[in-house]
């Protein structure tokens, strides 16, 4: 057992078809992966889709997973990023243009009340909605660095960039959101 | 670590200092306690949308979710299962059953020893004993010769 990877003792059990440890994984991950389908494409049918594909592809991967090289976690959000991209490609307004500051577009619903009347769950859509039109590689950044709790490190590994260059996705990434918050009256510029 | 790089680092990682990298902690925590206008106004302004991050909150997963995405997994190969379970019996059974031969023979053996020495007339003294004994059974055929 990797003791630095609490999630790959699991992995031979659920070659063997272990159900304890097959219902183990699937409670640890499905929330994760759930919330990181929602967050990079806005969309809960398509993010409940890609969390049951990732599940198909750990199934197969459980009887040759090599303890010692990348972090279980690390891989599953691999695999389900790769997926989440498949499906953003697929969309008609796909692009790859990581939108400077200026670029930002227009941002959800102007009729949006201001901030003193929404609610948390408004709230919650304003920032889905802004989510959303973030420029891919800013989402991903934030996503993973804040909403999914990864290192930097780890991060900046699973999107194939240096740590600097995370850290300057980010920075794009918090100035934007803050920029279209701000714009809906929800956040002080 | 100068206000500048904090700064920095603040728009990158946000106000909450545990989720920046580990290295840069106990520097940030301490300029942190000089209490500078710069360094606090970089916090607040990252603490507010913090908090709006924070009030983007998810349904958890439905349970039918979660039971099809189980059923999807591999199950336990039954007919493995039986193979190794009567490959396992195979394997003690010849064991025991070699150990009952083994046994038998060796008792076998020993019989045979026993009456080919008898057989010979060599058998000494505290033999003879049985042989009249087989004396005392004829003598109970005899009696039961007598009832019929």
């Amino acid at each position: 057992m990797n003791e630095l990877d609490p999630d790959a003792e699991l992995l031979p059990r659920i070659a063997r078809g272990d159900q304890s440890a097959i219902r183990e994984m699937v409670a640890k991950k499905l929330s994760r992966l759930l919330a990181l389908g929602m967050r990079m494409l806005n969309d809960r049918g398509e993010a409940e889709d890609v969390a049951q594909e990732t599940f198909l592809r750990v199934w197969k991967q459980a009887e040759n997973w090599q303890s010692g090289g990348a972090k279980f976690d690390t891989w599953l959000h691999k695999v389900a990023l790769n997926l989440c991209y498949d499906r953003l490609r697929s969309r008609k307004d796909y692009t790859d243009k990581d939108y400077s500051d200026e670029d930002a577009p227009e941002l959800i619903d102007p009729a949006l009340i201001p901030e003193q009347r929404l609610d948390k769950s408004q709230q919650g859509d304003v920032i889905s909605a802004a989510l959303a039109i973030l420029p891919n590689r800013q989402r991903e950044a934030l996503v993973l660095q804040y909403y999914q709790e990864l290192s930097n490190i780890e991060a900046a590994d699973l999107m194939g960039v240096s740590v600097d260059a995370l850290e300057s996705l980010l920075s794009r990434a918090r100035r934007n959101m803050r920029a279209l918050l701000a714009e809906q009256g929800v956040h002080k510029a | 670590m100068n206000i500048e790089q904090f700064i920095k680092l603040t728009d990158a990682y946000g106000a909450t200092i545990k989720h920046w990298p580990e290295i840069y902690q106990h520097q940030a925590q301490e300029l942190i306690a000089l209490n500078l206008p710069e360094v606090n106004e970089a916090l607040e302004k990252a603490r507010l949308l913090d908090e709006m991050f924070s009030s983007h909150t998810l349904a958890p997963a439905e349970r039918t979710l979660f039971d099809s995405i189980v059923a999807s997994a591999p199950k336990a190969d039954i007919s493995r299962v039986k193979q190794t379970l009567w490959q396992q019996w195979n394997i003690k059974s010849w064991l025991g059953v070699s150990g009952f031969i083994g046994t038998g023979l060796a008792g076998a053996l020993a019989g045979a020893f026993f009456v080919s020495i008898w057989t010979s007339g060599m058998l000494p003294e505290s033999i003879d004993g049985v042989s009249e004994s087989s004396g005392a059974m004829a003598q109970y055929v005899d009696v039961g010769q007598e009832w019929s």
